[in-house]
């Protein structure tokens, strides 16, 4: 079986393609088996496929699994604990922003307006494409796939670690200005 | 050395990539309280959800196309198969028309290239691909996320005129639900009435969705054979610098 380590080299790489790989490798097997407990019809039991396939993705590349047995287990596990627990799983960025409104609620914060999430995710989105290719890859490496300062200066093919650290909190800064204007001049 | 502000903000990044040491966890409990930090928590956290949503948003844009991909390969195999099957019946006449097909291919590639490789419903047919559905969330006592739920569901299982009725009768009629109406008309061959609705969605805020909407718009007008329309659409989009389909647009301008 193909080992996990190799899998999280290539969806850091940002090789989607290999994503595309697993579904149709994995598609028929999961949906057969997840049909077989009698949890769903088909159309949902495809919908969770497709999560099932995200949680993966999230939780190889974050590092949570390490190695399974089967990835087909695996996935199946995913959906039927979904469908039985009749709670969709989480991705964990999720958890953790629970996690700080949680604290900052407890600590009396008082929520300043803002802007809708959606637009928020549209300012993001047009300021990381401002961003240099660079940039846009330390931001995503260390933000969203969670690499060590090391592993962004292997991948970029920076001289070490600390250049990568400094580089990495220029380019934040970089998104959080751009970021930080539009979202001053929308909430106006 | 580093400033304060710049100190206070490596702190929020490790607290919510889960990377502080036993150190600065104390000194977080130390400054929760106090309001700046709180503010710089509760902004960074905004901009790591965001970030991570569009993620998972993109990732679910390729499961999307594996999804596509695999029900176009369903489709080829029927039609492959059931051709085997009459061949099987009767081998001479189909030699002979297919010598029959190649001959008129041939001819009508010779007399009109137009037609055979840049007909408005082939460039539609490389380039076409519904809008990802989203995760349907289960267990939701909310009666209208019910209903939005269950129109995505029907939509991800290709049944557009029951996704349509349901989304059409939702009491919010957000930009996202339009456009997922806007692709049930162009699924259902009523590209007029897509066209209508896309029109709307091209100068939403969301950036995002607003060229999303400018694409399929484009595709809408290949559906009408409108031609002209159609270039002038996508060459705007193969000149904008951030667009997302901008790629796709100049292969496009690069066939017609």
């Amino acid at each position: 079986m193909e080992s996990l380590s190799r899998i999280r080299e290539e969806f850091v790489s940002g090789n989607t393609s290999k994503l595309k790989e697993l579904y149709h490798d994995y598609h028929d097997d999961v949906i057969r088996i997840v049909l077989s407990k009698k949890l769903c019809g088909a159309s949902e039991a495809e919908s969770i496929f497709s999560e099932s396939l995200l949680i993966f993705y999230d939780n190889v590349v974050s590092g949570k699994i390490t190695e399974v047995s089967s990835i087909k287990n695996y996935l199946v596990g995913i959906c039927v604990n979904s469908l039985r627990n009749e709670l969709s799983a989480k991705f964990r960025f999720q958890d953790k922003v629970n996690e700080v409104r949680t604290v900052l609620y407890d600590n009396g914060y008082d929520a300043p307006k803002k802007l809708h999430k959606e637009e928020l995710k549209s300012i993001c989105y047009k300021a990381m494409s401002e961003l240099s290719d660079k940039c846009k890859s330390i931001i995503e490496g260390y933000y969203l796939d969670r690499l060590s300062m090391k592993e962004i200066a292997q991948k970029m093919n920076l001289s070490s670690g600390d250049v990568a650290k400094t580089l990495k909190s220029r380019c934040f800064k970089s998104l959080m200005k751009i970021v930080q204007k539009q979202y001053n001049e929308k909430l106006i | 050395m580093k400033n304060s502000s710049e100190h206070t903000g490596d702190l929020v990044q490790k607290f919510l990539l889960d990377q502080l040491t036993e150190s600065e966890g104390q000194e977080v409990q130390s400054l929760i309280k106090d309001s700046d930090f709180q503010k710089k928590l509760d902004f960074n956290t905004d901009i790591y959800e965001a970030l991570s949503e569009n993620r998972v948003d993109e990732l679910r844009t390729v499961i999307q196309e594996a999804r596509n991909e695999r029900s176009h390969a369903n489709t080829t195999e029927t039609k492959d198969s059931d051709q085997t099957l009459k061949n099987e019946k009767s081998g001479y006449k189909s030699i002979v028309m297919a010598l029959g097909l190649i001959g008129t291919a041939a001819l009508l590639f010779f007399l009109s290239p137009y037609f055979i490789s840049e007909k408005p419903k082939n460039i539609f047919a490389d380039y076409y691909q519904p809008y990802p559905t989203e995760k349907v969330e289960r267990g939701n006592t909310n009666q209208s996320i019910d209903d939005y739920n269950l129109a995505i569901s029907k939509y991800a299982s290709k049944d557009y005129q029951e996704s349509l009725d349901i989304l059409l009768s939702l009491s919010e009629q957000s930009p996202k639900i339009k456009m997922y109406q806007a692709i049930c008309h162009l699924e259902l061959g009523k590209a007029e009435e897509a066209k209508t609705i896309l029109d709307t969605l091209q100068d939403n805020p969301d950036t995002k969705l607003s060229q999303q909407a400018e694409w399929y718009l484009s595709l809408s007008y290949l559906k009408l054979n409108d031609m002209n329309n159609f270039k002038d659409h996508i060459k705007g989009i193969a000149e904008s610098k951030y667009h997302l389909y901008q790629a796709k647009a100049k292969e496009i301008l690069g066939r017609i």
